[in-house]
């Protein structure tokens, strides 16, 4: 019985060490179909700086330049509701990050049944992404750049490798620029019903080093999609070609004084990205109380639009 | 960066404690066992040095001397339809972007590009207009968006090859001056500057024969030419007082000449009557006109004067970020500073790594420069139609290099 059990529990061993082993060994390409369906993003990621938030700047652990800091601080949120920018949906730099079902999909050549493309859309915004799994002509350098830009990518193993370019000049809700230079590479894999994106941004010109992040979302076995209609109207009456702005030295700070955020923390930075920062921020002084900012603000308001 | 982030926030009901607010265990363990699968799979791919192609590759933007994208310009000239009717003659042929529309009555050609590169030009217009024109194939008109030397360059050779369609007096005329070929539009005020210059002398100087043979004054001059509505724009003071934007209606076209520069700041020529302000109402009227399709994206396609081709899209964050720094710009000089004391101030600093060309027209300090002598000593800081200003040029020499 024990020579049984000692045979058994071998196998088991063995099973188990080819089952992990399978997980680390990269797998035959033409049979990967890993994305195929509707998911849900988690909400425990991020999720107050992409529902709740995100707050104004406040860019702690976010390798920003001191140039993308300059544009985050003179952008202003009334920005959106200007018509030419209100449809503009989430770039590829920032829409795996939102919080809104994706659906994906494969297409294959009919002949040789080789994945040629994967797609995604995600409902917030129709963010349509295409993924080109064979080879294709890049783009040359006066074509045109989309929200999505041109996306090539390839299996290694059980993990898909994208790379993108060709984006356009982008803001995210806090003002955070991404140039028409940036570039992202990813990977996604999935674990049973969870799917994983690990992206890493290049932006030379407002990321002093590349920013990774990671996403995960839940397979959604049923899933389904509203369509997402746009129409640019006017929302506020001020006049023609106005751009809201901040001006020089006018940084709004509530975001950052109401989360108890060093404002020196909030300003950003590669050092910010560490763990031992923490250490750095026990250290910095008090910020104003939120009363303080708020009128400040309500100054800076009137100042402006004295301007 | 998002658990440090997550972390840092947790700690806002109790400064600086640093509690991690991680996620459930189940997903956390996945993150790692994904991180794994991860570093094993860029191993094996490391190990095995298979992957040749660049299908999915990683670029390293940050390394010395990275470059995101090849060079605009490689010495040739690629046709590249926009959309319609109209290709963009690609590959910068000297500088300047050039658009030709072609169609059944023959083509136009927006811009020129400069003189040296005009054979090569005129080579790849007319293999274009044989390959994709109708029943006539003739260059029937040439637009000059300005008068600067990087679009008006390869008129004389263009025009020589093209031929309008005239009669009558206008026959008799070409025959006994000798003259022939396609007609050159531009705005008056160009024909007036070249011609100054011209009288002026001066080594860059232009010659007679690059000069426009027809020029109009409207705001808005109207012709129907293969099919579809084509509409000169003026946009006055913009880059100079005779800047010109095409735009191709049936196709849903804009060349936008200088207007749009793609490739660094655009060029305010003061002393050919650009202002900042001119430029942002050239911008508002182009926003205007053009149409994005669903997510702001394509729909009204538009051939800026250099660089890549944009949509609406693109020019918004284009007129964003001009008058974003035009009106640093008003609202340091209406606190008395000169103009040594705002180029000192940086306005255009976290534009300027994408936008300013390293020396001369396009550079920041050129930019900052036009931007400040155009606008008044007081002003209103933000820029809007109603409360535009454009100061008007004060010079007829060019000055330009």
């Amino acid at each position: 019985m024990s020579h049984l059990f000692s045979k058994t529990h071998l196998l088991a061993r063995v099973a188990a060490c080819a089952a992990l082993s399978s997980a680390f060994v990269p797998q035959a390409a033409n049979a990967q179909s890993l994305l195929d369906g509707y998911w849900n993003p988690l909400l425990h990621q991020d999720g107050y700086a992409y529902a709740g938030g995100p707050d104004q700047n406040d860019f702690a652990g976010m390798p920003i330049t001191p140039a993308a800091l300059t544009v985050a601080q003179t952008w202003d949120p009334g920005q959106a509701t200007l018509p030419m920018l209100q449809c503009i949906p989430f770039a590829a730099t920032y829409g795996p990050r939102a919080l809104t079902i994706m659906r994906a999909w494969e297409s294959r050549d009919p002949y040789t049944n080789q994945q040629t493309m994967i797609e995604t859309w995600m409902a917030f915004s129709a963010q349509h992404r295409r993924i080109y799994m064979t080879p294709q002509p890049q783009p040359p350098a006066w074509a045109p750049h989309t929200w999505q830009g041109f996306s090539t990518g390839k299996w290694v193993g059980n993990v898909l490798w994208v790379h993108t370019d060709k984006l356009k000049h982008y803001s995210t809700r806090a003002g955070q620029p991404f140039s028409d230079q940036a570039t992202t590479d990813e990977r996604w894999f999935r674990y049973d019903d969870l799917l994983v994106n690990v992206m890493m941004i290049s932006d030379p010109q407002y990321l002093s080093r590349p920013w990774i992040y990671s996403k995960l979302y839940y397979r959604v076995p049923n899933g389904t999609m509203e369509p997402y209609p746009c129409g640019a109207n006017e929302q506020i009456d001020r006049p023609k070609g106005q751009i809201p702005m901040h001006l020089p030295g006018h940084v709004v700070i509530d975001g950052p004084v109401r989360n108890g955020i060093p404002l020196e923390s909030a300003r950003g930075g590669e050092r910010t990205m560490y763990p031992e920062y923490q250490d750095y921020m026990k250290t910095l002084p008090q910020n104003p109380t939120l009363k303080q900012v708020t009128d400040a603000e309500m100054k800076a308001v009137a100042e402006a639009a004295r301007q | 960066m998002g658990d440090t982030m997550q972390s840092i926030r947790s700690g806002a009901s109790e400064p600086r404690s640093f509690s991690d607010g991680r996620p459930a265990g189940r997903a956390r363990l996945v993150l790692a066992a994904g991180m794994a699968v991860l570093v094993s799979s860029l191993a094996s791919a490391a190990q095995s040095g298979a992957q040749t192609t660049r299908m999915g590759e990683p670029v390293n933007a940050y390394a010395p001397g990275a470059k995101v994208y090849t060079p605009f310009e490689d010495g040739d000239i690629h046709p590249w339809p926009v959309q319609g009717r109209v290709w963009l003659m690609a590959g910068e042929p000297g500088e300047a972007n050039v658009a030709v529309y072609v169609g059944d009555e023959g083509a136009i050609v927006i811009d020129t590009g400069v003189q040296a590169m005009a054979p090569k030009l005129l080579a790849q217009i007319q293999q274009l207009v044989q390959q994709q024109g109708g029943a006539h194939k003739a260059i029937r008109f040439i637009v000059n968006t300005n008068g600067l030397v990087d679009h008006i360059g390869g008129n004389e050779v263009i025009r020589n090859a093209g031929a309008r369609v005239v009669a009558g007096e206008e026959l008799a005329l070409q025959s006994r001056l000798g003259e022939g070929g396609a007609a050159v539009w531009a705005h008056q005020k160009v024909l007036d500057r070249l011609v100054a210059e011209t009288a002026n002398g001066g080594p860059t100087a232009p010659t007679e024969s690059l000069w426009p043979s027809d020029v109009e004054e409207q705001d808005v001059y109207n012709m129907f030419f293969n099919g579809e509505a084509v509409q000169l724009h003026h946009a006055a003071n913009a880059n100079t007082d005779g800047q010109l934007m095409v735009l191709f209606r049936g196709s849903d076209v804009i060349a936008a000449g200088d207007v749009v520069n793609m490739t660094s700041y655009p060029t305010i020529d003061v002393a050919r009557g650009g202002t900042i302000d001119g430029e942002l109402v050239a911008l508002n009227t182009l926003l205007d006109i053009a149409v994005p399709d669903d997510q702001v994206e394509g729909g009204t396609m538009i051939i800026p004067g250099h660089g890549r081709l944009i949509d609406l899209g693109d020019l918004a964050r284009y007129t964003v970020i001009m008058t974003t720094i035009r009106n640093r710009v008003q609202f340091y000089k209406n606190q008395g500073k000169t103009l040594d004391q705002v180029l000192a101030l940086n306005p255009s600093s976290d534009y300027d790594d994408r936008w300013s060309a390293p020396s001369g027209p396009g550079s920041k300090r050129e930019f900052i420069t036009a931007v400040y002598s155009t606008l008044p000593k007081q002003g209103t800081v933000f820029f809007s139609m109603e409360s535009s200003t454009r100061v008007p040029a004060t010079s007829t020499r060019a000055s330009r290099k």
